[in-house]
């Protein structure tokens, strides 16, 4: 458990670098899908308020951004899953595109439950 | 029992969130563990309405935590994603029985998992687990970082996965039925029993419970559970509490703070043993 672990043989290259790449278009993804959806959450909430101030109706306004707010907000891991996907494939690492295929498919699966489950 | 959603109670469930939020960077852990207790015993929701609301702010925390994270190669895509397999499969045995458990055992189960995270957040262990030699082979799922410390690139390997996979999955069920992230599950065991170092371990962490949290909240917002407007109020909360509290945590030592976090985490244990 000490910092001097003997060295094991020299295998196949790390991808350190492409590492980082990747890293950075998903640091994109996530910071954009962060923004768009506080952005839809903040001003749903603040016309519903607003409606509710002036004692106006509830709108269908601000009811669909706050859904859509949330909607982009569960939807960001997914797509990042998805980006990960695709870059396994391109960079034909079939072992680790099956593995984020698979998580792919456990997300379609929580989400047929879902769907089954809306009213 | 529904929850209107009154201004007032949306500024408490807002201000709630900042709170968790602050303190979940503070101590390093998902802000969950504090927000579903306070919106369950404090403000007076249903226990699934709290714990699909944290879902929701889980998600959030990870998208912001992770974007901020990236480029230092601190995140570890691979074991992540393979980790994520048993997350996202805990999560979807959880989102089976959304619904179908009695609030009187998931209030046991709250209380078990909060009495368990107070004991680990004060035991923590921090394993540096990394090899100096940064020509040192990875292999697959290990990596390479910078590590600040030591100045220097260091190395560190994956060791005994399927018990890394076993605690994953007990981590997507528990966030799935509990409304955390889990996170505070994972770390300890990756850092301890699998030989990665504490913040490759969290940094991992984070990314991976979006995705468990995105494969549970969906069941959770179907069914009603959520309502969109407090939601939205605890997310903005939470967002700008983390990041006040990350940039408080550069500064700040948490020692005490954790001491405080630990009892407050075994007196939600205790009344919800109680209820």
């Amino acid at each position: 458990m000490n910092g001097a672990e003997k060295t094991p043989p020299q295998g196949p290259a790390p991808r350190s670098s492409e590492g980082v790449k990747d890293e950075r278009l998903l640091g994109g993804l996530l910071t954009a899908g962060v923004w768009l959806s506080a952005l839809c959450l903040i001003a749903g909430l603040a016309l519903t308020e607003l409606n509710r101030a002036a004692d106006r109706p509830e709108g269908a306004v601000p009811h669909r951004l706050l859904d859509v707010g949330l909607v982009i907000l569960m939807a960001t891991p997914v797509a990042r899953v998805l980006v990960s996907l695709f870059d396994e494939i391109r960079l034909r690492h079939w072992v680790f595109a099956l593995i984020t295929f698979a998580v792919v498919v456990l997300l379609a699966a929580t989400l047929s439950v879902a769907w089954r489950a809306l009213p | 029992m529904a929850i209107i959603a009154s201004p007032a109670v949306v500024l408490i469930v807002m201000a709630a969130g900042a709170v968790a939020g602050g303190l979940g960077s503070l101590l390093g852990i998902g802000g969950g563990v504090f927000l579903v207790p306070f919106l369950n015993l404090g403000v007076g929701m249903p226990f699934l309405s709290a714990a699909g609301i944290s879902l929701m702010t889980v998600i959030a925390t990870s998208s912001a935590v992770s974007a901020r994270a990236t480029g230092r190669n601190l995140i570890n895509l691979r074991l992540g994603i393979v980790l994520e397999v048993a997350t996202v499969t805990g999560a979807f045995a959880g989102g089976l029985m959304v619904g179908r458990l009695t609030d009187r055992s998931l209030h046991v189960l709250f209380a078990f998992t909060s009495a368990a995270i107070a004991g680990i957040m004060l035991t923590r262990l921090d394993r540096r687990n990394v090899i100096l030699d940064p020509a040192a082979d990875p292999g697959v799922l290990g990596g390479r970082y910078y590590e600040h410390e030591s100045g220097a690139k260091v190395s560190y390997r994956v060791r005994r996965l399927p018990l890394g996979l076993a605690v994953s999955f007990v981590a997507g069920l528990l966030s799935t039925l509990l409304g955390i992230g889990g996170g505070i599950l994972k770390v300890p065991a990756l850092n301890a029993w699998c030989g990665v170092p504490m913040r490759a371990a969290a940094a991992t962490s984070a990314f991976m419970i979006g995705v468990t949290a995105a494969a549970s909240a969906p069941i959770y917002y179907a069914r009603g559970n959520i309502a969109p407007e407090l939601a939205a109020a605890a997310v903005i909360g939470v967002l700008g509490g983390s990041r006040a509290g990350f940039s408080i945590s550069e500064r700040w030592r948490a020692k005490g703070l954790k001491m405080l976090m630990a009892a407050i985490l075994v007196t939600v244990a205790v009344i919800y043993f109680l209820r």
